[in-house]
């Protein structure tokens, strides 16, 4: 087994939300989203680690702590870095620490018609974070650009590095990021949502690139998304969260071949098949609980077609079913 | 007997000094009770196809060719006025974001009220009672009518967006995007609703959408738009079975399924995917394209039954 890049242990982030004047001068206690509780997992090198939910569930707010943009309340992030030669815990890094990282951590958002600066030419806004890091200017700059905009697929790149944004359909767009987020030579990538705007076409050229990019520049990838059957197309190893809780962890084939999670096996059973063409009836009608204060029993409960008495009263924990193969559900719990 | 015919539509809009060509000879029937679904990328000119249809293009944009006929109605030869009776009354509309929908500050039945105010001039208070049954109807609690968009999850609002579009028992629901906001168990919740909506009234829908594998699921006939155009017209089952053009086919091939893998290194090719402005607009990423492709964009041609723009057809 090789070793992993990133542990994250027991990481929590719970965002406060605001009580109105009254509640306040009743002196009713703080609410909190836990938008992540209590998630543990490893990530190995050159792997790609899917996470998988829906929107709401705190995959993205997951993304964002890895890389040190949001701070944990609590819980650590252990990363072997090779650029500082130690193994840190970017939960309690200082910003300073954080800042030389930064060339190793790298995130792809969802929408790149916002992640681009319009007023700024695409050659300028790859190249910026060579200037900001103080690796290179001018004509090195240049170069360096131009040989990563080759990589992505932006090419000619002479053709292209004066260009501005508006003047780049969708795809392109999402290689300008993809660009930038590699100028830096990073080791591991947060990549949120990276196709879910673009056509299916697009999103399969996008992810090939993903893929040789990988191969290429020894890349780990953490991928975020709302699809599991792009997930189980790509991932090695995949994270299905729900309620900021992993309910299910294991390897992709391995949750392909037998999902055990009712939640997994829910989202598995809406993916349209075009091959039949069939509608896929689902059922259940409930919706989520809310993530807001506390929430009794499983999670899952409230939509649950299997469950049992106990999974009202009390949370399952996290069971180890097959070697690798996780899932939070009673119903594999031995008792 | 159609419910919509679109003849030769053209619409182009104004940027800056340069006239852009957003609608290229569009021309469409769509029968009474169809579900009709309108498959492009963003950019192929989808929506710009819905907001003529309903008279409200942004205003650089004009028509300028092409007539659409509603029920036998010119509605570019109306009046506002006119045009006003027909919009949110006999046509329906479901946007992508149900939250732009609706008024912040206004209660869900007051909504629903005042929809039917303004074109039944119904009272307030059946408007009221008629937004709880629909309510029921889609599986809400007929209380939660009463609460403000903001209390309502994306999953109800859209649902409240689809009571409203039917409030007025229109012949035919434009449905922009309608599930791409929502989470995949709720879109199907969504999907299998405007289903029975056809089934039981017999309301026309044209149901747009940018995934291809959504409109194989709840259409009857698929159109599909590339850079403007139709490229391809057919019924569900025959694109499903054998797409014809390479636009098509080509997503077809890249829809993530659960059981089977695609190999994505494949489509690994480097060409520039901005549409071509002479010729096939697709044919800079065309694996077929040849000479006469890059000169000359074919005309849509006519196979009985199914239509296709693809020199290879003709």
């Amino acid at each position: 087994m090789p070793e992993p890049i990133l542990h994250v242990q027991d990481l929590k982030k719970y965002f406060p939300v605001e009580r109105s004047l009254i509640d306040r001068l009743l002196g009713k206690s703080r609410l909190y989203v836990k938008a992540v509780d209590d998630v543990s997992f490893e990530v190995y090198e050159n792997e790609i680690f899917g996470i998988v939910g829906e929107s709401g569930c705190g995959k993205s707010t997951l993304g964002r702590l890895i890389i040190g943009l949001i701070r944990p309340t609590s819980g650590s992030i252990i990363y072997r870095s090779s650029l500082l030669k130690r193994t840190v815990d970017i939960a309690k890094l200082r910003e300073k620490e954080l800042r030389v990282l930064r060339r190793e951590l790298q995130i792809i958002f969802q929408d790149p018609y916002s992640a681009l600066n319009p007023k700024m030419k695409i050659g300028d806004f790859i190249g910026h974070p060579l200037e900001i890091h103080g690796i290179a200017k001018g004509e090195e700059k240049r170069e360096l650009v131009m040989k990563i905009m080759e990589k992505v697929g932006l090419v000619p790149p002479e053709e292209y590095y004066d260009r501005y944004p508006r003047e780049l359909s969708g795809g392109q767009r999402q290689r300008v990021v993809i660009a930038r987020a590699l100028i830096l030579n990073p080791r591991l990538i947060v990549a949120d949502e990276p196709t879910s705007n673009l056509d299916v076409s697009i999103q399969a050229r996008i992810i090939a690139l993903l893929l040789r990019l990988r191969d290429e520049m020894k890349l780990t990838y953490i991928f975020i998304t709302h699809s599991i059957a792009l997930a189980q197309n790509i991932c090695n190893r995949i994270a299905v969260m729900y309620l900021g809780k992993i309910v299910e962890l294991g390897d992709s084939q391995a949750i392909i071949d037998e999902p055990l999670h009712p939640y997994t096996r829910l989202l598995m059973s809406s993916v349209i098949d075009p091959d039949t063409c069939k509608l896929p009836r689902v059922r259940e009608v409930s919706e989520p609980p809310s993530p807001i204060g506390e929430i009794k029993g499983c999670r899952f409960a409230s939509r649950c077609p299997e469950k049992l008495d106990i999974c009202l009263k009390e949370e399952p924990p996290l069971v180890e079913v097959y070697l690798g193969h996780y899932v939070r559900c009673w119903h594999y719990v031995r008792r | 007997m159609n419910i919509l015919e679109i003849h030769n539509l053209e619409v182009v809009y104004r940027i800056g000094r340069r006239n852009v060509l957003a609608l290229r000879d569009v021309t469409l029937m769509m029968r009474k009770g169809e579900i009709r679904a309108i498959v492009g990328e963003s950019g192929s000119g989808k929506s710009t196809l819905a907001a003529a249809i309903l008279r409200v293009l942004p205003s650089n944009a004009r028509i300028t060719k092409g007539k659409i006929i509603f029920d036998g109605i010119d509605i570019l030869n109306i009046s506002e006025k006119e045009m006003q009776k027909i919009r949110g009354s006999r046509i329906g509309i479901i946007f992508q974001d149900p939250s732009a929908t609706f008024n912040p500050v206004m209660k869900i039945c007051d909504h629903i009220a005042e929809l039917l105010y303004v074109h039944k001039r119904l009272r307030w208070e059946e408007g009221i009672k008629i937004a709880e049954t629909l309510a029921k109807r889609f599986g809400i609690p007929s209380e939660r009518v009463y609460d403000y968009p903001h209390q309502l999850s994306g999953g109800m609002k859209q649902r409240f967006c689809i009571a409203m579009a039917i409030a007025t028992n229109p012949d035919l629901i434009i449905a922009d995007e309608p599930t791409t906001a929502l989470d995949v168990v709720t879109q199907m919740q969504v999907l299998s609703m405007l289903r029975d909506l056809r089934d039981e009234y017999g309301t026309s829908i044209m149901f747009i959408t940018h995934d291809l594998s959504l409109a194989l699921s709840i259409s009857d006939n698929i159109t599909v738009m590339y850079s403007g155009e139709i490229v391809e017209e057919a019924s569900t089952e025959d694109i499903r079975k054998e797409p014809l053009h390479p636009y098509t086919q080509m997503l077809m091939e890249c829809i993530p399924r659960v059981r089977s893998k695609i190999d994505f290194r494949r489509f690994d090719i480097e060409k520039i995917e901005l549409p071509n402005t002479q010729g096939c607009p697709f044919s800079n990423r065309c694996r077929y394209a040849r000479d006469q492709c890059l000169k000359e964009d074919p005309p849509l041609i006519d196979l009985g039954g199914r239509k296709v723009r693809c020199w290879m057809y003709a």
